[in-house]
């Protein structure tokens, strides 16, 4: 199964939340900045990089973990995936999107544009990492929670 | 003559498919898409008449940004879909692409085709009027006004989108 984790631009909470599912960050404390900005793709992707479905591994189950950017147009990319599941005989069940956008916070939102959006990175990046350690423990429980195959 | 059904031996996981992708997916994609497939002529320019007479044109709502339409088979026998993907249009050919192979595929199964730079202020300014506003007699002669006006362009689009499919098979 592949498993689609998807915020607005594809670097903080989609990305946080599939490594945390992958335990390429940690399950069972806070990380330190230090190892949020070792993360893979943590506050990489830019716009240039939306839409783009990029896998970040395989979790103990088997199932493909991935992240990706969709701004504010999930309602109309989850309409394509439809439809191109049924163009190209893809089975839709087979890939499950999850939003992990619902638990951040405006210290992400404001740093985030700034680093991304803006490229202001000196400025933003801190204020992300700041914003991201605050929301960790939210990112944590949907990572577990999907991880363990529960609803969302 | 253009077939009009689609996945005739059922979806393949292996044919490429071209998909014409505008704003609204009922104007400028569509239009491109009618001239590929020969249900507008390539030779003339149409009256306004076999314009707003074409099935989907300016009969998408707002709502339905997103869905893949499927609008007939080429000579080559490739499926050609318009996509009306609003604001997305820079995501949806790379969401689709990174789709195709999440799922095992070839993400070069989908070829698309930007049509949205043909779509000039008259035909955008009617598509407005007519799907946002709701001033649909308005609005859909403007849009058609519109592409007729640059009815060359999309001659010339499809024109190349036919050379490039036969370029690689």
């Amino acid at each position: 199964m592949n498993i689609v984790y998807h915020c607005y631009g594809g670097a903080h909470s989609s990305v946080v939340t599939a490594c945390i599912h992958l335990g390429l960050l940690p399950q069972d404390r806070k990380p330190s900045a230090e190892e949020l900005l070792a993360a893979p793709l943590f506050d990489r992707p830019r716009s240039e990089d939306h839409g783009e479905i990029q896998l970040l591994g395989r979790d103990s189950r088997g199932n493909n973990v991935a992240v990706m950017g969709r701004r504010h147009a999930w309602p109309i990319l989850r309409r394509v995936f439809a439809d191109i599941c049924r163009i190209y005989g893809i089975e839709p069940g087979a890939t499950r999107f999850v939003d992990a956008s619902g638990r951040i916070n405006n210290l992400m939102r404001v740093g985030g544009f700034l680093s991304r959006t803006l490229g202001v990175v000196t400025l933003g990046r801190p204020m992300v990492v700041a914003g991201t350690l605050r929301a960790y423990e939210g990112l944590r429980e949907l990572a577990l929670a999907v991880k363990d195959g529960q609803e969302t | 003559m253009v077939k009009r059904r689609e996945n005739r031996r059922g979806p393949s996981r292996s044919q490429k498919r071209l998909f014409f992708q505008g704003y609204g997916g009922d104007h400028s994609s569509l239009i491109a898409a009618a001239i590929y497939l020969g249900l507008l002529p390539g030779d003339r320019v149409p009256s306004q008449a076999e314009i707003l007479s074409l099935r989907h044109f300016d009969g998408l709502s707002n709502d339905e940004l997103g869905r893949v339409l499927f609008l007939g088979t080429d000579e080559r026998g490739i499926d050609v879909y318009v996509i009306g993907s609003g604001p997305a249009r820079d995501m949806v050919p790379r969401a689709v692409r990174s789709f195709l192979g999440l799922n095992g595929l070839e993400p070069g199964l989908a070829e698309f085709v930007d049509c949205l730079p043909l779509a000039g202020l008259l035909t955008r300014a009617g598509g407005f009027l007519s799907r946002r506003l709701g001033l649909i007699w308005i609005g859909r002669n403007l849009a058609a006004y519109g592409i007729r006006r640059n009815y060359r362009r999309f001659v010339g689009l499809a024109q190349s989108v036919r050379d490039r499919v036969r370029g690689k098979p």
